[in-house]
C-alpha cells in the first residue's frame, strides 16, 4: 500500500479564461473533457466550451497524486461549482485581463468559493496581460482588498506548464500557512 | 444563441406535445442545445426550471459522453437517470445546425422499451425540425 495521498484542486474562473488549457498544460494523462460547441458567441467567441467539468492529474514531487478539476465558467452551470469544490484542498482562480470586465467576471467565483478563499486556500492567476503592464498584480490585489479578500496574485501564461505549476506550488504554500495558522 | 425561426419552434413544440400525448405519463419534454441553452419544452415546466434543466441536462449528457470516450464506447446516444418514481432520459440530436439534447421525464408506469422507441422517433422528427 502506497503512502501517497490524493489531493483535489479546483480551477475556477469565467468562460474562456483558460481553465481547460491550464489542466491540459500540466496533466500527465489526457484530460477528461466535457467540451461542446459554443453557441454563446456573444459571451465569448471561442469555438468550444466546457459544460460539466475538466479533469486532469499529475504527481507531485513527493509522490502525491494531484487531481485537477476545472469548473464550467458560465453562470448557468453554477450548480456544478459547489459539487466540484467538495473535498478540495483549495481553489486556483483564473482571470483573463484582456477582457473588458475581467474583475467583474471574477466576482461570482469569489462568492461561490468564499469558503476556500476565506480559509486562505486560494490563489489567483491573471493571464492575457497587455505587454508592458507591470501594475496588473497591484490592480487585482487592490480590487480584492476592496472586497476584504487577501490572496496571492500572479501574472501567468496559462498555456505554460511552469506557470500552472507555479500556481499549484503557491496554493500548497497557502494551504500550509493556513494549516499552521489554524494550529493551536 | 437561438437562431430558430418561429415556425421551427412551433414545429418542435408540436413534436414534443405529440410525444407526450402518445406515450402518456411524461411530466415534461425539453429540447436544449448541447451547451446548455433551452430551446423549447412541453409539459409541467416553468421558464425558470426550463432554463435550469437545460444547463443540468447539458452537463449530465456531457459527463455521459466523457465516460463513453474514456471506455472507448463511441458516441453517447442516451443518458438515463433513474429516480424513485421517474426516469430522466437524455438523447442526442445531431444536426447540421449543431448538437441538441432531448430530455424527457417519464413516469414508472410506462414500459422502458416503449419509452426508448418513442424517444428515438421523437429525436428523428426533431432532427428534421431543427435542420437549417
Amino acid at each position: 500500500m502506497s503512502d501517497a495521498i490524493d489531493l483535489k484542486i479546483v480551477i475556477a474562473g469565467a468562460m474562456g479564461v483558460g481553465k481547460t488549457t491550464a489542466i491540459a498544460a500540466v496533466s500527465e494523462k489526457p484530460p477528461v473533457s466535457t467540451e461542446v460547441r459554443n453557441n454563446d458567441t456573444v459571451a465569448h467567441d471561442k469555438a468550444f466550451t466546457t459544460v460539466a467539468m475538466d479533469y486532469g492529474e499529475l504527481r507531485s514531487p513527493d509522490g502525491n497524486r494531484l487531481r485537477l478539476y476545472g469548473v464550467p465558467g458560465q453562470a448557468r452551470f453554477s450548480f456544478m461549482w459547489p459539487m466540484i469544490e467538495r473535498g478540495a484542498l483549495g481553489v486556483m482562480l483564473l482571470a483573463d485581463d484582456s477582457r473588458e470586465h475581467a474583475f467583474d467576471e471574477l466576482r461570482p467565483f469569489l462568492t461561490a468559493f468564499a469558503h476556500s478563499i476565506g480559509a486562505g486556500r486560494a490563489v489567483l492567476g491573471v493571464g492575457h496581460l497587455a505587454s508592458g503592464d507591470s501594475r496588473a498584480v497591484d490592480r487585482y490585489v487592490t480590487a480584492l482588498a476592496g472586497l476584504g479578500i487577501s490572496m496571492p496574485v500572479f501574472t501567468v501564461d496559462i498555456r505554460r506548464r511552469d506557470d500552472v505549476l507555479l500556481l499549484i506550488d503557491a496554493l500548497f504554500t497557502q494551504v500550509e500557512i493556513a494549516s499552521e495558522d489554524a494550529s493551536p | 444563441m437561438n437562431t430558430l425561426s418561429r415556425t421551427q419552434l412551433a414545429a418542435i413544440e408540436l413534436v414534443l406535445r405529440k410525444f407526450r400525448q402518445q406515450l402518456g405519463d411524461v411530466q415534461m419534454a425539453l429540447v436544449a442545445t448541447a451547451d446548455g441553452f433551452d430551446v423549447a419544452s412541453d409539459g409541467d415546466v416553468s421558464d425558470n426550471l426550463q432554463r435550469r434543466l437545460a444547463a443540468i441536462v447539458s452537463s449530465l449528457h456531457a459527463l455521459g459522453s466523457a465516460a463513453g470516450t474514456e471506455i472507448g464506447a463511441g458516441n453517447c446516444d442516451v443518458v438515463t437517470v433513474q429516480f424513485e418514481h421517474r426516469l430522466l432520459h437524455m438523447l442526442s440530436i445531431r444536426t447540421r445546425r449543431g448538437d441538441f439534447i432531448l430530455a424527457a421525464l417519464v413516469g414508472e408506469s410506462v414500459l422502458l422499451g416503449n419509452t426508448l422507441w418513442s424517444l428515438k422517433q421523437c429525436t428523428t422528427q426533431l432532427g428534421v425540425a431543427l435542420s437549417p
